[in-house]
């Protein structure tokens, strides 16, 4: 079945559709949730929120844009609004985790990590990752969106309800703030560009 | 190092491919030549590169089953057939335009709803907008906000707010239960205000924009435009009965011509009756005002007292959005398409501090702003 006709099977209330919707969609939301709050419980939960939201706002959905894109943007308000309830626990909305190095995944520093080493590949991706912390919610998503999830500029702006225009300039403010937080903490050493 | 303010964005945009042919040319150009830009542009590439080559995430085992347990968790179907929906989400549509059309004439006409009882509606109709046509250039029609209507309004709202309506009234209520705690969004899109929000407390500010007055004022507003004011407390509408006439009520009613109201701000009688008369499954003329105004003036309404330093509006078709910044609190609020309300537009606000959600209604007609129950 493609897509529209698993959409509109899962209207008719077919859960075990709405389950192979789930499946095919859920990486994306998870990585998405993953990299806005840094934590996989919290990831798990803004997923669960966001699939449950599409859940019972099928209806809702005309088919428009692409289920995924509605999706992201189910996930991109439960984010966001997750992060601004949390914003005033910490500066850093973001929990710690400790896995080792072969489970990596884009963890955070912990809080002795110094910024005069020089930065190894595990170490960069935690910079990037304490970097995009610093973000506000709204840089971080788009940022996310195209870098990670890999969304056009058009795809985003249809996602967030944005003009194109600002999602241009969304995304270039953020990397400006990425690159500013690098830069002073003294970990912009990152491998240059392969092409 | 000072890169060039032209710039920086050109090199963000030449990252993602989104230049046009003169732009590529005009950035390659400068970039010969301006060895900060150069180098900003080195920079963000790299930055590039690393973001788009962190590793893909591990979705944990079990995120599936614990998503589709939650889905099979729910106490309601994910949706309701979309005529049936339609009619009972637009019942309270209906008593938020026909309450208004109620104050408007109960201000102005002075009607006892006892004396003339319900019959063939459309003359009435007919008869009130030429006497609206007659009276009216006399006579300053009230404002809905009128102190005199006002205080017998809420009162007798509060009144028949005790007395239960028929569960027709009440939002569909799992659907409406799952989307007044899930977010607007995405979820089920039913009513935020149900009959059970008609409390006095509600109706003092609802009554300002004749918004959530009881289905007793609606009634009697629909009744008849001839009588004198004096609602009578003690003539009780059956709910059953209201409920059930309301609808055949306001069918029976010609769609009018639209008209623009004269003011925005105190709209007449008469174009109150063009608009509100309207069957509940028709699409609203697009009358009064758009989304971007209803927001502009909800800013206005939330920041009333506390005032704000600076408000950016980002208005795109499929999507509005107002971010707010004041010293006190400022905030976020989101225009809400997927609510497909034919009178009235929702939004959603988010301050900047403190977890709160608040939702509001502007009337499509009035610009009226409702603040709703907060979640």
């Amino acid at each position: 079945m493609t897509e529209q006709e698993l959409v509109q099977a899962a209207q008719q209330g077919d859960q075990g559709v709405f389950s192979q919707l789930v499946e095919q969609n859920q990486g994306k939301i998870y990585s998405l949730c993953y990299r806005m709050t840094g934590n996989s419980e919290d990831a798990a939960d803004l997923t669960q929120e966001a699939f449950l939201n599409a859940w019972r706002g099928l209806s809702k959905f005309g088919g428009q844009s692409s289920f995924s894109t509605w999706l992201y943007r189910l996930a991109s308000n439960a984010c966001i609004d997750f992060l601004r309830r949390e914003k005033r626990r910490s500066a850093l909305s973001m929990t710690l985790e400790s896995k080792d190095e072969d489970d990596h995944q884009a963890d955070l520093p912990d809080e002795r990590w110094s910024p005069e080493r020089e930065l190894e590949r595990k170490e960069s991706r935690q910079a990037l990752q304490a970097g995009l912390a610093t973000l506000s919610p709204e840089h971080r998503e788009v940022l996310l969106l195209r870098e990670t999830e890999g969304l056009s500029y058009q795809e985003i702006a249809r996602c967030l309800g944005l003009e194109d225009g600002t999602v241009k300039s969304r995304i270039a403010r953020a990397r400006m703030s990425l690159r500013e937080f690098l830069l002073k903490s003294g970990n912009f050493s990152l491998p240059p560009p392969s092409n | 190092m000072a890169y060039c303010d032209e710039y920086w964005q050109l090199i963000s945009a030449g990252l993602d491919g989104a230049l046009s042919p003169d732009e590529e040319e005009a950035l390659s150009a400068h970039l010969a030549q301006c060895p900060e830009c150069k180098a900003l542009y080195e920079e963000l590439s790299v930055l590039h590169a690393a973001l788009s080559d962190l590793p893909p995430v591990e979705v944990p085992a079990d995120l599936h089953g614990r998503i589709m347990k939650a889905v099979a968790a729910e106490q309601v179907l994910p949706f309701v057939p979309l005529e049936k929906k339609k009619s009972s989400v637009h019942w309270q549509r209906w008593l938020a335009s026909a309450a208004v059309f109620a104050v408007v004439l109960a201000g102005a006409y002075r009607w006892k709803p006892w004396e003339h009882p319900m019959g063939d509606v459309a003359p009435q109709a007919a008869e009130v907008q030429r006497n609206a046509d007659t009276s009216i250039s006399t006579k300053a029609l009230p404002e809905p906000t009128t102190p005199e209507a006002v205080p017998e309004m809420a009162a007798l709202g509060a009144e028949s707010s005790d007395a239960p309506v028929e569960p027709v009234l009440s939002p569909q209520p799992p659907t409406a239960e799952g989307a007044a705690k899930a977010k607007p969004s995405g979820g089920g899109g039913a009513d935020k205000m149900s009959i059970d929000d008609m409390d006095s407390e509600n109706l003092e500010d609802a009554t300002e924009t004749g918004a959530a007055i009881s289905p007793r004022m609606a009634r009697m507003g629909a009744e008849n435009g001839e009588a004198p004011l004096e609602p009578d407390p003690a003539a009780e509408i059956e709910g059953g009965n209201a409920v059930s006439q309301m609808p055949a009520l306001f069918s029976a009613l010609p769609p009018q011509p639209t008209e623009a109201p004269e003011e925005t701000e105190a709209p007449t009688a008469q174009s109150f009756m063009v608009t509100s008369m309207s069957t509940p499954n028709e699409t609203a003329e697009p009358v009064g005002v758009t989304a971007r105004e209803a927001l502009e003036r909800l800013v206005t309404y939330i920041f009333e007292y506390s005032g704000y330093d600076s408000v950016e509006y980002i208005s795109e078709e499929e999507g509005l959005y107002a971010q707010v910044t004041a010293q006190g609190c400022g905030g976020s609020i989101y225009f809400l398409p997927e609510e497909e309300d034919e009178t009235l537009y929702w939004f959603e606000f988010h301050p900047e501090i403190g977890d709160d959600v608040y939702y509001y209604t502007v009337c499509r007609l009035t610009g009226e702003p409702t603040s709703l129950l907060g979640e």
